[in-house]
């Protein structure tokens, strides 16, 4: 103990040596401004992304139906269309006023922070509930449709990427907003 | 606050003034949480990103300071929960003490550098909701604004404080840097 300020616990000289000139180093501004522009660039170009796989989803679908109507086209583009419904309206109403929180007093954005850890292991359990509705879908679907989803062994291998794909993201999703929720708490 | 009005500057320039206003209370709040360098780098850029971000929902309902310190201990709050922390390379307060001390006698540099490690060291042991009121009042804001800035009451601030001085004593006594 040879801090007299750490002994005699003096706030106001360990608030001297806490600002002291030697800790005060100027920022980077401009690194941080490039940061910034880096990351906007960075949300737009996610937001493109989804924007494209949307369309993507959604012509496509218009596309099977338009020249190449059958049961299976049919539920396939069905489907495909409910899922994107609920995705998309589960991503904005588990997005909703994320960045508007940031300013928030501490104590109401950790609430806040725990409600979004809490949404993302919802959106977890909505990814496992979609594949599994997927799967139900294609082992109790009507002969017609059955045969029609086994026609190609490409388009078989691609769905079950993508589903392991995203069962593998749902868990580790999952686990680290449990993480997150421990923490928060 | 200094600078030009509000609502006349563009939020390039308004970042811009925020980053040179409070840019190194930003950057000792950081080091209150994160010890290693990169870390710490990261941290600072979320709370930029985040500042930039909410700019624009910014209505003055507080002062700026206020808002800032928000942010940052937000973002950190965040940054710990996520646990994007990576071990740290650096023996104990090396690294914020590592910037240079302009004053001319090594003894008296080098005894400053060990008692800034040994604070520096015992802030980020303390709790994240103890940290939090000793950083804002490291920085020298008054408990009402504390309790503006963390939403709690000005008897809770005192209370935390209470506390985090017995456990900053406890981790002084004890050498505070393991």
């Amino acid at each position: 103990m040879s801090d007299p300020a750490a002994s005699s616990f003096e706030w106001s000289a360990l608030a001297a040596r806490w600002t002291g000139e030697a800790r005060s180093a100027a920022l980077d501004a401009q690194a941080l401004r490039a940061h910034v522009t880096r990351e906007m660039q960075r949300a737009r170009a996610w937001l493109v992304v989804e924007l494209l796989l949307t369309g993507l989803v959604l012509g496509g679908g218009a596309w099977a139906l338009a020249f190449h109507r059958s049961a299976f086209t049919l539920l396939l583009t069905a489907d495909a269309w409910v899922v994107l419904a609920v995705v998309w309206g589960f991503a904005v109403w588990t997005r909703r006023g994320t960045w508007r929180i940031v300013g928030e007093r501490t104590e109401t954005y950790r609430l806040l922070a725990l409600r979004f850890a809490r949404a993302r292991v919802a959106t977890a359990w909505l990814v496992l509930a979609l594949l599994a509705l997927q799967l139900g879908i294609v082992t109790a679907a009507p002969g017609a449709v059955h045969a029609g989803w086994h026609a190609t062994a490409a388009a078989r291998s691609a769905a079950g990427a993508v589903a392991i794909i995203y069962l593998l993201w749902a868990v580790w999703l999952r686990r680290r907003a449990l993480r997150e929720i421990r923490r928060l708490g | 606050m200094t600078g030009a009005p509000a609502d006349l500057e563009s939020r390039d320039e308004r970042f811009a003034r925020l980053l040179r206003e409070h840019g190194a209370a930003l950057t000792r709040l950081a080091s209150a949480y994160e010890r290693d360098a990169d870390d710490r780098e990261d941290l600072m850029q979320e709370i930029a990103f985040a500042v930039w971000r909410a700019l624009p929902l910014y209505r003055g309902e507080c002062s700026e300071r206020t808002f800032i310190f928000r942010i940052g201990h937000n973002r950190a709050v965040t940054h710990l929960a996520r646990g994007r922390v990576r071990r740290s390379r650096l023996e104990a307060g090396a690294v914020l003490e590592a910037l240079p001390d302009p004053r001319p006698d090594p003894a008296a540099r080098t005894l400053e550098a060990e008692r800034r490690a040994r604070l520096a060291d015992a802030v980020r042991r303390l709790r994240p909701s103890l940290r939090q009121v000793v950083v804002l009042v490291l920085e020298g804001l008054p408990h009402a604004e504390i309790a503006e800035v963390l939403g709690i009451s000005v008897n809770a601030v005192a209370i935390r404080l209470t506390r985090a001085r017995a456990e900053m004593t406890a981790l002084f006594e004890e050498g505070g840097t393991s």
